[in-house]
């Protein structure tokens, strides 16, 4: 069970609803981050605009919540400026797979060095129930009035496609396995994808607890997660949705890794003096 | 406590205050439609937290008998508090409007021996009535219910009308929740049989036949009117409401889908603006079907600039603005977009702006969108904001039938140095051009059309009781200044000149309202009026004075930066009639 953690803050006034996964993921995350042994000042929250993109106000640690989808690129460019830093992106799956799909992919490809957590609710909560990208065909709210006709977004089968490094997916209703989960996506380096199952209780009456209970299960104890077919086979299920880790790339190197800044010095950015001596005698060298 | 006559009124400014999980805002939506029914009118604003339920929320109503209000008093006649806790944060947040006639009636069982005093606790010197609201709903556990059911029958409005407008803003609930909802109702309206506060309304029945509805429904209603058949949208607030709920409880997209039109729910912005221009370039554009995108000021930062390449483009945009900054203050208005609004793609491309004043506005602001739209065939900014777009309004129904599309215009109208590009006649597509050369050329006179409209006034028709008023007609005075509001800052505006009418006559000056729904570029009409003033007083509710800027540029008269003064409040929250009253003394009494 969850216990204090050095994360926890005083808020008053928290704008999730009774009952919103939201606050179970909030419980698992804190907790991942202590059993890590982390401090709240190396940690990076970086968020859009959402409910679930609230998470960092109301946690201990530094944090951007920025603008609606673009959560990514500010994260990716924190983690190349200070590589001490753990960057976590927390945000919607409307955020992260729908505004903000085109980073999505971006990153994978060029290998950022951050773990995103999108609390997959299969709606958008902040703008009180319109379908997301990852809503179920069928799926009716007020504006989709004749049900959803478009494929769910596959965020795993997606990522896994372009090979991302670290592709996983729990269901917030299991505190101990979720935990463990998001502590491996942490310290892998590389992009790391934990697309989180967390219910909306107010705005999706279809796809509850219960719902995801009943409909999800573990990938076997003996399933490994480097081979990138096989876990694009299990990406696609629909009938029961797997949870666990499905695939780890760690052959590529993270994007900060290869940027030329950190050929000498793994300093950050913000520790280093120009060398204006070194500027001096480039300007000399080009004198004729 | 004895019952005695507090008050006979013909006006009530009352609000409702809760920190817990009651539905304050359906429950007064259901209260206000019976007091329209009764035959009171009525204005309303509200406060409340980005979530479904829970949090420090309040919903005001400005009720009168007599005439539509338009602003709100600055006292307090009644509060309900369904909770301490938001009672405290009322008094925190607007101590000015706790004044000495404010009946505070507080949640709580009576307490008639107690030597609590809570003027002294809450910090307020008011009239403090406790009444167990709580109690009173113990069937439904919906405290607001209770609390309209007691002002209600203080105000007079019999219970048949209360209980049938409940029944209908709660229909979707089971028969066994809206049972109990109605008891608590009726327990409330019961209830001043053993406490009475002793207000009384005046109310003149024989009104004209009025509609209660909020600035997104006249702005949807206004657009099924005008037979729009498409729409594309990424939800935002405050703009998503326009798309699921009129005031009959239809859904625009409902209506839309059932005419066969077609709308998209898009993954972003930048979808939604390609998504209109792809409806146009295949062929939605011979004045038969339209296409609407309505969204607010970051979806328009985000996909503004598919607008930058476009030769024909006849739609209108609509942004309900919100509070800045970026993607910031979803729940908080702003006037922030005109700018925006202007030049959303690129410094070179302008296009034309109208900012309806008024809830009913909108029925004639859509007309007058889509003929400039359609005669010129570039896109028109439609600007509401966050306040308008909650506010329900008792206005007069309006005249549908004359508010049809006709003839759409015909955009060989236009003089040949204006048109773009003629279309194939089996297809309807446009006739693209093939080089660099045209392309440019095309575009050149598609940012010129913005110079017809200036010479051209496409305005269906002025609405002399918005765009003009002079408090003291035949007063002469030698001094002449104007109040120059626009879109929804125009209540408050309209009310500081009735306020600062007397007071500036005497000291010699003639103070009017001046204003215009098309707000970019200037009418002649405006300019004109313009001239007559010695100075000019633009409120905005943003940092810039964005207005203000416009008309000097529009003007291109250098002399009116001295007459031109901005009054600006950047809080994200609506004038008072008394802010501006105040600022425009300070600047002339000083
Ligand atoms: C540019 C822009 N467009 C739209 C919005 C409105 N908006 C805020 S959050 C959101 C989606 C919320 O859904 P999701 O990301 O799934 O998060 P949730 O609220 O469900 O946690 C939208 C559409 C915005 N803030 N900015």
């Amino acid at each position: 069970m969850s216990k204090d953690t050095k994360f926890d803050m005083d808020v008053d006034d928290i704008a999730w609803c009774p009952g919103c996964g939201n606050f179970a993921l909030h419980r698992i995350l804190k907790s991942a981050l202590d059993e890590l042994e982390l401090n709240p000042r190396e940690v990076v929250l970086v968020s859009g605009i959402g409910q679930a993109a609230k998470l960092p106000q109301y946690t201990k640690g530094n944090m951007f919540n920025g603008l609606h989808g673009r959560a990514l690129p500010v994260a990716m460019a924190i983690k190349a400026t200070n590589p001490n830093l753990k960057v976590i992106v927390d945000s919607g799956d409307g955020c992260t797979y729908g505004e903000g799909g085109n980073h999505f992919t971006a990153q994978i490809l060029r290998n950022s060095d951050i773990t995103v957590i999108a609390h997959n609710n299969m709606i958008y909560g902040l703008t009180k129930g319109q379908a997301s990208p990852t809503s179920l065909k069928g799926f009716k709210t007020p504006v989709q009035v004749n049900g959803v006709d478009n494929e769910p977004f596959n965020p795993l089968s997606a990522a896994i496609s372009q090979n991302i490094s670290f592709a996983s997916r729990i269901f917030v209703g299991d505190f101990e396995k979720s935990k463990d989960i998001i502590k491996q996506a942490i310290k892998n380096k590389g992009f790391s994808l934990v697309d989180a199952f967390c219910p909306c209780v107010t705005f999706n009456k279809f796809n509850t607890y219960k719902w995801y209970k009943e409909n999800t299960y573990y990938l076997e104890a003996e399933y490994t997660p480097n081979n990138r077919e096989q876990a694009f086979e299990r990406a696609i299920e629909s009938e029961k949705y797997p949870l666990g880790i499905f695939y780890i790339n760690n052959e590529r190197p993270a994007f900060w890794e290869t940027t030329a800044a950190y050929k000498e010095s793994k300093d950050p950015l913000f520790k280093r003096d120009l060398d204006l001596m070194r500027l001096k005698k480039l300007i000399e060298s080009k004198r004729i | 406590m004895s019952s005695k006559t507090l008050k006979t009124i013909v006006e009530l400014n009352f609000r409702i205050t809760d920190s817990t999980t009651n539905p304050i805002i359906s429950s007064s939506k259901a209260f206000a439609l019976a007091a329209k029914r009764y035959g009171l009118m009525s204005i309303s604003h509200s406060d409340f937290p980005s979530r479904k339920t829970g949090g420090f929320k309040w919903d005001e109503r400005q009720f009168s008998s007599h005439y539509q209000p338009r602003t709100f008093s600055e006292n307090l006649d009644v509060i309900i508090a369904l909770d301490e806790k938001s009672l405290t944060q009322q008094v925190q947040r607007y101590p000015d409007k706790f004044g000495e006639n404010t009946l505070i009636i507080l949640n709580k069982e009576d307490q008639p021996d107690s030597q609590f005093d809570p003027n002294e606790f809450y910090g307020t010197n008011s009239k403090f009535f406790y009444v167990p609201f709580s109690r009173l709903a113990a069937g439904s556990k919906n405290t607001s219910v209770s609390a309209f059911g007691y002002l209600g029958s203080e105000m007079g409005i019999p219970q048949d009308i209360l209980e049938k407008a409940f029944t209908e803003s709660f229909s979707n609930l089971p028969e066994r929740h809206l049972n109990a909802l109605k008891k608590s109702l009726s327990e409330g309206y019961n209830y001043k049989e053993q406490k009475d506060l002793g207000i009384e309304f005046e109310v003149d029945t024989e009104k004209t036949r009025r509609m209660l509805i909020d600035g997104n429904q006249a702005l949807a209603e206004a657009l099924l009117n005008w037979e729009v058949t498409n729409s594309t949208v990424y939800p935002i607030t405050p703009a998503t409401s326009i798309y699921d709920q009129t005031s009959d409880n239809l859904s625009m997209i409902d209506e839309i889908l059932a005419r066969g039109g077609v709308h998209t729910q898009t993954i972003s912005e930048i979808e939604s603006f390609g998504i209109a221009i792809g409806h146009i370039w295949g062929g939605v554009r011979n004045g038969t079907q339209r296409i609407f995108l309505g969204t607010s000021d970051p979806g328009i930062s985000l996909g503004g600039e598919l607008l930058g390449l476009v030769y024909e483009l006849p739609m209108v945009v609509a942004n309900v603005m919100r509070g800045t900054p970026s993607t910031g203050l979803p729940t908080m208005t702003s006037q922030s977009g005109l700018r925006q609004a202007i030049s959303p793609t690129h410094g070179d491309a302008r296009f034309p702006v109208i900012a309806p004043r008024t809830v009913d506005e909108m029925f004639t602001a859509v007309p007058t969108a889509y003929n400039i739209a359609e005669k010129l065939s570039i896109p028109v900014f439609l600007l509401s904001d966050r306040e308008l777009s909650i506010r329900q309004e008792t206005i007069k129904r309006p005249d549908l039938r004359k508010l049809k599309p006709t003839q759409p215009p015909k955009r060989s109208d236009l003089p040949l140095k204006y048109t773009g590009l003629l279309s194939y006649e089996d297809t309807g597509l446009p006739i693209p051009p093939h080089d660099l050369e045209a392309i440019e050329q095309t575009h050149l006179k598609m940012y010129s059309r913005i110079d017809y409209l200036r010479e051209n006034d496409l305005i269906i028709k002025p609405r002399q009781d918005l765009d003009f008023y002079d408090p003291l007609p035949g007063k002469d005075n030698e001094k002449k200044i104007a109040i120059l509001p626009w879109g929804s800052t125009w209540y408050a505006a309209r009310d500081a000149v009735d306020l600062l009418s007397e007071e500036l006559s005497d000291n010699g000056y003639d103070v009017h309202l001046i204003s215009s729904l098309q707000v970019y570029p200037l009418q002649k009409i405006l300019l004109k009026r313009i001239k007559e003033y010695d100075m000019i007083f633009v409120p905005e509710v943003n940092s810039t004075g964005q207005f203000a800027e416009v008309l000097r540029e529009e003007t291109k008269d250098y002399s009116l930066n001295q007459k031109v003064k901005s009054i600006l409040n950047h809080r994200n929250v609506m004038f008072t009639p008394e802010e501006i009253y105040n600022q425009i003394k300070g600047e002339l009494m000083s």
